[in-house]
């Protein structure tokens, strides 16, 4: 098990180099030049360009740079923006506001997705079976910019106006645990609906098993067999999607974060990539493929708690 | 042993429950500390986009920046509603020739560490933001002083002084100014967040600011910082009442700028209450706000203008001809576009000169602004428009102006019956470049912002020769004589009339055409009144109150 969770790591650095130069070539081939984007419509002091990109390293092949970063990365450091304040800086806090938002919208989904599958696979076919998807079709084709503002301005501005309750607030962190609710059940809800829809037919192919009729033949009780035998059995698919899924929820909170104004990750990226702050959209993509490899490795361990038939050497 | 197993999982997601609670528990307390911010209990809470600097009055060009500076700084002179300059830390601005000022303070304003405000507090301020070493956002606003050459050689060169030869202290409280050219409009530039002094402790050595200034600023104005400012962090920038503010106290206690991203969600948190003041609106909420805020709700003119621009001299043969230019600004529906596709947060233009400043006439431009399909078609049709090739006009993709790009095109299209190609480009910048290198023939959209509230910043910068961002191409000896004669008058007011005739100028040759003016929208909430937006879009919090 050591030894494979070290094979692993060692794995991910090429990952992590392809992915990195693959972003970095991206952002610096954009068209235009990100020192114009300093100056907005007006036209950049050339004086002033001149040392930036010498500071910068702009003139340099696009190979050269990725070894300068390559290097500042290795010492832990991810440099300035363009607007000279160190990349570490903006990251402060930016993560611990992300993560928490991400670990929200994962326990929806995991208490509502499962939940609403079970449910609905347990009555398979009847009413409530059918509600059920009627709800996760909604919910997968209402997009979350849409979601999100509506949400917000039912439940932030008409619910506090209406009846004095100001339990959601609209924007902003300042509100604790609390601020994370409605953003952290925004972001959450296309992949609740996914969750619901896959926890059903695994659940309900696994029903079907052999086991599960001799289980039940033997007389075992309904609780056990469904919780023991069946859940646990339909459970490896949901936890891929869950793992892979909190990767993306990192990644996927620009537009929740803008929405809900939290100083997170995804509001930064979306900030940095419109301003052209290069450095930091790297930095930035950098620490998010580490985590989706990290990710993707718990799940993979988890595997084998799940599953005993499943060994790591 | 499955049993345990099976436990195990429980028990992980019971712990990753528990982590996640903690970590809410904590980032409660550090949420307060740095990136939420919670600010001061009853401030009064101001809308901003994150400064793109760090406080400092030379490096802020942008308006949330400058917003937040306004609250903690004063300048020498401020503007009256009708767009004038009255002296704030001046006593008087005075110059026999408009080339040599000089400058009085007067007693009793004082830093908020105390020390009184002197003359040398601009000079050193001054100085540093007009040294190219610095990199100062508004290094240009310097360029009229004598002595800024030395400062600025140009690139790759190291600048052979590190004060203004034009900048002279006489006492305390008086310092000296030499312009490089007359200038009657310079009092008029002083209230700018660049022109702003520096106090001696902002300085670690001669020249050289101490680091963390930017993020604690001690400034001369009726509002100082309560806790230092982390930028990139910090979504909040907390201000308290300077008690000893010469011009008396502020009327609410504190401020609380608060950093959103996004106009909507800023909006929504006004509607609830969270939010107390946003000058300026998300463009799809306009039409409600009007009903939804009654009188809170602000709408006056800004200091911009949008144009449509052409090549005149090196362009295609349409742009070429002035004839076409003026068919071209007469098919163009201004009062369509500016309230269907801007949804009434611009105004049709009608002069050069914008109305926020003084020396603007209503209705300058005539005939060419005025919409007439009919007149435009056949004058169009006369100059041989049609035999001119397809119109091109280039606009930025990244600027939300293709709506009303092709608005104009539709309607030339429509009235004068020719062909025209919307051209989108990346960036601004490709058309800028373009242009300077001679090498784009069309049309192109265009927009001014000023720098300080002259008619000359409006004229010379764009239409004078060798102007800084003379993109037209545009070049009359009569129309710089009358700037000239215009700066070197001897009052501001004498100095318009020539201003207005230049301006004429430009107006009967069309190398712009005026399409619409900005506006300043803005909304405020039950909480506060008296809330009043200056032409640079800074709001007076001097004189909001509490409701």
């Amino acid at each position: 098990m050591g030894r494979y969770v070290i094979r692993r790591l060692i794995q991910a650095i090429p990952v992590l180099l392809g992915t990195t130069f693959l972003i970095f070539a991206i952002v610096y081939a954009l068209p235009g030049d990100p020192l114009q984007a300093l100056a907005g419509e007006k036209r950049v002091d050339p004086v002033f360009a001149a040392a930036m990109r010498e500071q910068f390293h702009l003139n340099e092949p696009l190979i050269v740079r990725y070894g300068y970063y390559l290097r500042d990365i290795v010492t832990g450091n991810f440099g300035t923006t363009f607007r000279g304040l160190p990349v570490s800086t903006i990251f402060e806090g930016k993560f611990q506001v992300t993560f928490k938002l991400a670990i929200t919208a994962l326990i929806f989904e995991a208490v509502i997705g499962v939940g609403l599958g079970l449910w609905a696979a347990l009555r398979r076919g009847r009413w409530e079976d059918k509600f059920i998807l009627a709800i996760t079709l909604l919910m997968v084709s209402i997009p979350t910019l849409v979601s999100g503002f509506v949400l917000q301005l039912v439940l932030g501005v008409k619910l506090k106006l209406g009846t004095g309750i100001d339990f959601f607030p609209v924007a902003g962190v300042q509100d604790g645990m609390r601020s994370y609710l409605l953003p952290g059940f925004v972001l959450a809800m296309v992949s609740i609906a996914y969750l619901t829809r896959l926890t059903r037919t695994s659940l309900m192919e696994t029903l079907r098993a052999d086991y599960i009729r001799t289980a039940v033949a033997k007389g075992m009780p309904r609780r056990r067999v469904l919780g023991r035998h069946a859940l646990r059995n339909s459970l490896i698919p949901l936890v891929t999607y869950l793992g892979a899924d909190l990767g993306t929820l990192m990644g996927g909170a620009v537009i929740t974060e803008t929405i809900f104004n939290l100083p997170g990750i995804g509001q930064q990226l979306f900030q940095s990539v419109y301003l052209r702050e290069n450095p930091v959209v790297v930095g930035i993509v950098t620490v998010l493929v580490l985590i989706y490899i990290v990710a993707n490795l718990v799940v993979d361990l988890l595997y084998a708690v799940l599953d005993p038939r499943i060994r790591y050497e | 042993m499955r049993v345990t197993k099976g436990a195990q999982v429980v028990a992980g997601t019971a712990l990753l429950a528990l982590a996640v609670a903690a970590c809410g528990g904590s980032g409660d307390t550090s949420g307060s500390s740095s990136t939420a911010g919670a600010g001061n209990a009853g401030a009064v809470r101001v809308e901003i986009s994150e400064p793109q600097h760090d406080l400092i009055p030379g490096n802020t060009t942008e308006t949330s920046g400058a917003e937040v500076l306004n609250a903690l700084f004063v300048g020498l002179v401020d503007y009256d509603a009708d767009k004038k300059p009255f002296n704030r830390v001046a006593q008087s601005i005075e110059s026999p020739d408009s080339t040599t000022w000089t400058i009085k303070l007067k007693d009793g304003y004082k830093w908020h560490n105390g020390e009184p405000v002197v003359a040398q507090n601009f000079v050193d301020s001054w100085n540093y933001s007009a040294n190219g070493a610095n990199a100062q956002e508004g290094n240009y606003f310097f360029g009229s002083i004598v002595g800024y050459d030395e400062l600025n050689p140009g690139e790759g060169k190291t600048p052979t002084a590190t004060t203004l030869k034009g900048l002279k202290v006489v006492d305390d409280k008086t310092f000296t100014v030499q312009l490089k050219n007359p200038f009657s409009g310079f009092p008029t530039m002083l209230g700018y967040t660049a022109f702003y002094p520096l106090p001696k402790a902002a300085f670690e050595s001669e020249g050289k600011l101490k680091a963390d200034y930017g993020s604690n600023p001690i400034g001369d104005g009726p509002f100082k910082i309560s806790k230092p400012w982390k930028r990139g962090t910090d979504q909040t920038i907390s201000l308290v009442r300077n008690a000893e503010f010469k011009e008396g106290k502020a009327k609410i206690d504190a401020v609380d700028f608060k950093i959103y991203t996004d106009l909507n969600t800023a909006f929504n948190d006004l509607r609830a209450g969270n939010l107390d003041i946003m000058d300026q609106l998300p463009a799809e909420a306009i039409s409600t706000a009007k009903s939804e805020f009654g009188d809170r709700y602000i709408e006056q003119p800004s200091s911009g203008i949008g144009y449509i621009g052409f090549p005149i001299k090196t362009g295609a043969e349409y742009a070429k001809n002035a004839d076409v230019r003026k068919a071209i600004s007469m098919a163009i529906d201004r009062k369509t576009i500016t309230e269907t596709v801007f949804s009434g947060t611009r105004v049709p233009a009608d002069d050069f000169i914008s109305p926020v400043v003084s020396g603007y006439r209503q209705g300058a431009c005539g005939e060419a602004c005025t919409y007439d399909p009919a007149k435009a078609k056949a004058l169009f049709d006369k100059a041989g428009g049609a035999k001119m090739g397809a119109i091109e006009i280039g606009y930025n993709a990244d600027g939300g102006h293709k709506e009303w790009i092709e608005a104009v095109a539709n309607n030339l299209r429509t009235n004068l019956g020719a062909q025209v190609t919307p051209k989108p480009v990346e960036k601004f910048a490709t058309i800028l470049d373009d242009l300077g290198a001679k090498k784009w023939p069309g049309s192109f959209r265009m927009a001014w912002i000023m720098d300080y509230p002259s008619p000359e910043n409006y004229l010379r910068p764009q239409f004078g020769s060798g102007g800084s961002s003379n993109y037209s191409g545009f070049k009359d000896k009569a129309f710089d004589d009358l700037v000239t004669q215009g700066d070197a008058a001897k009052t501001l007011d004498e100095g318009v009339k020539f201003y207005q005739q230049a301006d004429d100028m430009v107006l009967k040759d069309l190398p712009y055409i005026p399409v619409y003016f900005y506006q300043t929208n803005g909304a405020y909430s039950q909480h506060v009144k008296n809330v009043k937006i200056d032409p640079f879009e800074r709001i007076d919090l001097f004189n909001v109150e509490k409701a």
